[in-house]
């Protein structure tokens, strides 16, 4: 579409497929007008069927609960009780499981049988910043390009499953978040800051007679410009139109209104943002919107950590399990991949603000759902919580795991649109021993 | 204290005022260049005239003005023309009437606003990355000021490569800053950006499709790799303060807290500086997988350049030096070609090579010998981008019917016409802006005075601070520790009689003593700024300098002296910004007068309108870098600024609702907008559809789209220009530069 010279065709050649079209759509993004059409990335997976590694799916949807800060995991997941390094927390025993959690998180022990702990997560990033990508995209933090977080891989590789609906959501996440990288813009996340707010701009200003009248004047006068350019890139940016006043008129557009929810639901949720975030979560997840990640700020707890640990455990556990609870109730726990993740854990041993400081060299996270065996804890730190002792796996791990229950081929190579070629885990490994 | 105390001159203050301030065009008469660059333009002209010949292509119509104007106004400074600018050049009959506008437009204010974006999606200028706030928002005025005034494009990046130091003196280190801890990105990213050329695979291993090896990437690495980054807590003579104190026999222990308590407040005065500083410890080496013969794992690495010659490169002083010289050198191969043909396409839509920073050895231009006399120009007109871009316009191929049909894949793009495209996200908002605020080309000076508080002032103290010799400080520890006695027994005072009016049930008397302890304790920071840190600055000289003012409208002295405002205490932040409001409103006051606005119930809107907007309507270039994930720029495709040129013209389902429901439209039809307040001197219906298609689409109705908005006339008479203004604000031409 624009000047194609010698090189960019020699580029165009050295790459396989995929990178092809993709770089041609970048090319026709790039010239005037469109993007991929919302719909066209399950058409491109479709067609591209499965590669040789390729897994069978299980899970349909994923719900991403980030804790950004750093969650303490000796004081939630990987608790050591009757240690020094435990300080104040207390742990209990998980029900139908063999493990025990913080005292702090008896709503999740209710869950145990449903839920799978990974207690030997191990990195190298002990900064925010570099933790939050290396989790979300499993890379580190490159100067020189952007990768993608498992939202975009997700339907990226698998599609949308309601296209009137975004199909990838962000609510209350950080400005850092990495979205969709050097894949296409169109399947970067929608953000949400506050979910009792909904989508922006869904609904028109104005009664909607005045409305429709301007749209139709809107149609009318470009209808001669239209026919004196007739380019496809123009005309799909116009049927753009149609589709977002397809989206405002859409029934499933209620998903995102909260206040249909019964006041005790919104209760049993916790009226805080990360509550109202986990239910806004599963109004989505039922409307088959296929990625959604809710976010729990304040986990940095270098100074008085026990108090602060303990509010946002509070927090964390009324809103997730209540959402295990309206999943599982709903049949919608077998194909929603549901998991709890940090950028990493904290230091074992109390320093001297009674706080934990940064520790990525011993994590955990939780799964739960989308063909994962519950009750089970996999992977083991040493008696002080310092070490991984047993079953090491990396960030990339846990993504490659999360790709591998969605059958998104997470060892599948995609060149960028320099020719660099990414793969959604970035050679992680899926953890198999967690499903059934 | 000598009055030798430096102004910063990372300072926002000082580098924006004077700059973006000023609005008029300046018109700076005729170029010295002129008649060089006609000729130029011509040559140009006819090397594609030789080509269209071989390919059999015959090259597209001349445009109209109406076309050109809209056309040479985005491309020249970022936005669309107000009716009114556009009618002003309609009206001209002088033959020279597009020549002189090309001239205009390079030369007004509007040029260095649009040019930002160039740089800040090639330089990644990211405001939001951690620490950033310490050196981006510096560097950012820096490469402003330095298209403002035209600095030489190797001169600026010379500048760069050199750079050394705090962002507060030297704001060029944003550069380094900018890849902190990331040596090896840092270096594919400049050899990428300025040489046009790909070494990043040659991190890891040998470029599996070019020449070069990782040997070849370490060792240009190794020019830059030492230069390391961090923030410097400017801490001053303190510990030698603190340990006078500790140690002084003869203090108590109540006098030693009391001292130690007083030092704390001068103590917290002191900024932070994001420093870049060569650590001539830091040798680089190959990593421990290294796997060619040419070289051993874990051998050191010397710096050698990745083409051409260059004096002692492993010199360690003139190192910088030698390697900011190579690369931009005349006679480097790469650097003026590349950015040649970078300017070449923001004018034309389309590269002569493409993409632009992947050239190799078999790299081959759509049109070699154009490309040959580009660089050509580029070294003659030594790198003067503004003198490069005026050629660009001056040619027939720019003043050409734009070339909207779709080119196949593969095809050569012949250059009959410029390429169509879409604006740029940052050309859509500022064109929105022109509809909204009469003064676009205004810096945000909110923005700015809230840089200047946050950063710069709180710099001026901290230096009065740093120069002050031991003794000085003793006597303002003593000050302050006399001042916190003072105030502590003030308090103590207040509060027994608190206590007895309770006691005595007197009510009033008790919360009115009670009010007054809380105002007395709120008052304490600014008691000893007022007592200690403003004298050190009057003394300085430093009076002269408050906050950035809206224009030249008041002046600080009328309102309040600024050297008594803590701006170190938020509350006084804030009352700080309040007086700036205040005389907002007087600015105001002198644009309705100017615009002749009588209407009183207009007036009574005019100025809420302005104040709302100010901040938030103006030029891309005026608001952080990046603007806020969510905001409309991003959705409209503006580069996160994380990786280089990472910008999208593609359309998408948020960017499409934010312009059919989102608060931008009630702004452009507010009755105090530009658009509307242009408006009003017209009464016939024909005029005033006239005045909204030149106001969006700079180009009069056709027939029939006369007519299809007459007939919503009589459909909506109430309503109809409000719908036609959505129409075209929404319609694809809007956004396009034809």
């Amino acid at each position: 579409m624009s000047s194609i010279n010698d090189p960019m065709k020699s580029f165009l050649h050295r790459s396989d497929e995929i990178t092809r079209r993709h770089f041609a759509n970048r090319l026709a993004a790039n010239l005037l007008g469109v993007g991929l059409l919302p719909d066209l990335s399950k058409s491109l997976a479709a067609a591209e069927g499965t590669g040789p590694a390729a897994a069978q799916p299980h899970a349909k949807r994923v719900i991403y609960l980030y804790m950004t800060g750093g969650m303490s995991h000796i004081d939630t997941l990987d608790v050591k009780p009757g240690t020094e390094n435990q300080g104040t927390t207390k742990a209990i025993r998980a029900q139908g499981a063999d493990f025990q959690l913080s005292s702090d998180l008896s709503g999740l022990a209710k869950h145990g049988k449903n839920l799978c702990l990974l207690r030997s997560i191990s990195s190298k990033a002990g900064a925010h910043e570099q933790g939050d990508y290396l989790m979300h995209t499993s890379y580190e933090p490159r100067g020189t390009i952007r990768h993608a977080a498992m939202g975009a891989w997700l339907v990226h590789h698998r599609g949308r499953e309601n296209l009137s609906l975004p199909a990838n959501v962000v609510i209350g996440g950080g400005n850092r978040h990495p979205g969709a990288g050097f894949l296409d813009r169109n399947l970067a996340p929608v953000t949400i800051g506050d979910p009792t707010k909904g989508l922006q701009h869904v609904t028109s200003a104005v009664p909607p007679g005045d409305f429709s009248a301007r749209l139709d004047l809107t149609k009318r006068l470009e209808a001669e410009f239209l026919n004196q350019h007739p380019r496809t890139d123009l005309r799909s940016a116009a049927g753009l139109y149609d589709e977002a006043v397809q989206l405002m008129s859409s029934a499933d557009l209620a998903a995102f209104d909260l206040s249909q929810e019964p006041a005790e639901v919104r209760e049993a949720y916790g009226e805080d943002h990360f509550g109202q975030g986990c239910l806004l979560a599963r109004r989505l997840i039922e409307k088959d919107v296929r990625f959604v990640e809710v976010a729990l700020t304040g986990w940095d707890t270098h100074i008085d950590n026990f108090a602060r640990v303990a509010e946002l455990s509070t927090i964390l556990d009324r809103g997730m399990s209540q959402l295990l609870s309206d999943l599982e109730q709903r049949g919608l726990l077998d194909d929603t991949l549901v998991v709890l993740a940090s950028e990493f854990g904290r230091t074992p041993i109390i320093n001297r603000n009674n706080g934990r400081d940064h520790y990525p060299k011993a994590f955990s996270c939780a799964f739960a759902g989308g063909g994962i065996v519950g009750g089970r804890t996999f992977g083991k730190t040493d008696a002080t919580g310092e070490n991984v002792i047993e079953d090491e796996v990396t960030p990339a791990d846990v993504n490659a795991t999360i790709a591998y229950a969605l059958g998104v081929p997470w060892d599948e190579e995609i060149m960028t649109p320099e020719g660099r070629p990414i793969k959604p885990a970035n050679g992680g490994v899926p953890i198999r021993q967690l499903f059934g | 204290m000598k009055s030798n105390l430096r102004k910063p001159s990372g300072s926002f203050l000082l580098r924006r005022t004077s700059i973006c301030l000023a609005i008029s065009f300046s018109l700076s008469g005729i170029s010295v260049i002129a008649e060089d660059t006609a000729e130029a333009s011509k040559k140009i002209d006819q090397l594609l005239a030789a080509d269209w010949q071989r390919d059999g292509k015959t090259p597209d119509p001349a445009i109209d003005d109406e076309r050109f104007v809209r056309r040479l106004y985005l491309d020249a400074i970022g936005r669309i023309p107000t009716a009114a600018e556009m009618r002003a050049f309609l009206a001209d009959e002088s033959p020279s009437r597009r020549n002189d506008l090309i001239d205009t437009l390079l030369d007004s204010a509007g040029y260095a606003n649009h040019m930002f974006t160039f740089m800040a999606d090639l330089l990644r200028i990211d405001e939001s990355q951690p620490g950033g706030k310490f050196s981006t928002p510096a560097y950012a005025a820096y490469v402003l000021e330095a298209l403002r005034a035209n600095q030489p494009y190797d001169e600026f990046v010379r500048e760069l490569i050199v750079s050394e130091g705090g962002a507060f003196g030297n704001p060029a280190t944003g550069y380094y800053y900018r890849d902190r801890g990331m040596p090896l990105d840092h270096m594919a990213n400049t050899v990428r950006v300025f040489l046009g050329t790909r070494v990043e695979c040659a991190q890891c291993h040998n470029h599996p499709f070019d020449v070069w090896t990782q040997l070849d990437f370490y060792q240009m690495a190794a020019f830059s790799h030492d230069m390391t980054a961090r923030l410097e807590r400017r801490s001053g003579p303190f510990q030698e303060l603190q340990r006078a104190i500790n140690s002084e026999a003869e203090l108590d222990s109540l006098a030693r807290r009391e001292r130690q308590t007083a030092l704390v407040e001068i103590r917290r005065r002191a900024t932070t500086n994001a420093m870049i500083e060569r650590n001539s410890d830091l040798v680089l080496t190959l990593p421990h997988d290294y796997s060619y013969d040419d070289a051993k794992p874990k051998d050191e690495v010397t710096p050698l350049p990745l083409f051409g010659d260059m004096p002692e490169p492993g010199n360690p002083d003139d190192r910088l030096q030698h390697y900011a010289e190579w690369l931009t050198a005349p006679e480097n191969p790469r650097f003026a070609k590349v950015i040649a043909n970078r300017m070449w396409k923001e004018v034309m839509g389309a590269g002569l090579v493409e993409p632009l920073d992947d050239f190799t050895e078999s790299t081959r231009a759509s049109h070699p010998l154009l490309l040959d006399f580009l660089e050509e120009q580029m070294k003659r007109l030594k790198f003067d981008l503004k003198a490069f871009q005026r050629m660009l316009f001056n040619t027939e191929l720019y003043q050409r019917q734009a070339h909207g049909e779709e080119v196949a894949d593969g095809a050569k793009f012949t250059f009959t016409g410029p390429l169509m495209r879409r604006m740029s996200a940052e050309q859509i908002w500022d064109s929105l802006v022109v509809l909204i605020n009469p003064q676009p080309e205004q810096a945000n000076w909110r923005r700015l005075a809230e840089n200047f508080i946050r950063y710069d002032w709180a710099e001026m103290i901290s230096e009065t601070v740093r120069l002050k010799s031991q003794t000085e400080l003793r006597q303002d520890v003593e000050k302050i520790a006399d001042i916190q006695r003072d105030h502590r027994k003030e308090i103590d005072t207040l509060r027994e009689a608190e206590k007895q009016a309770a006691r005595a049930g007197k009510r009033e008397d008790a919360s009115a003593l009670k009010e007054q302890v809380a105002e007395t304790r709120s008052d304490l920071p600014h008691k000893i700024h007022r007592e200690v840190f403003a004298p050190a600055l009057r003394k300085a000289g430093l009076d002269q300098l408050a906050p950035p003012l809206p224009h030249s409208v008041g002046s600080w002295s009328e309102m309040a002296d600024p050297l008594l405002f803590d701006y170190s205490d938020s509350y006084y932040r804030g009352v700080a910004l309040r007086i700036l409001t205040e005389m907002e409103l007087q600015f105001y006051q002198d644009e309705m007068n100017q615009a002749g606005l009588e209407d009183p119930s207009l007036r009574s809107q005019y100025t809420g309108y302005r104040k709302t907007n100010v901040a938030t309507y103006v030029r891309a270039a005026h608001l952080p870098s990046p603007a806020p994930p969510g905001h409309f720029l991003r959705q409209l495709g503006q580069s996160d600024r994380k990786v280089i040129e990472n910008a999208e013209t593609g359309a998408n389902i948020p960017q499409t609702l934010s312009l059919l429901n989102g608060p931008v439209f009630d702004q452009v039809i507010h009755p105090c907008s530009v658009l509307s307040l242009g408006l009003r001197p017209f009464d016939a219906t024909e005029d005033r559809i006239e005045t909204i298609y030149l106001s969006l689409l700079g180009r009069s109705p056709s027939e029939v789209e006369q007519e299809i908005v007459l007939e919503q006339q009589k459909a909506r008479p109430d309503r109809f220009e409000e719908d036609l203004i959505f129409a075209l604000l929404n319609s694809r031409e809007f956004s396009l530069i034809q």
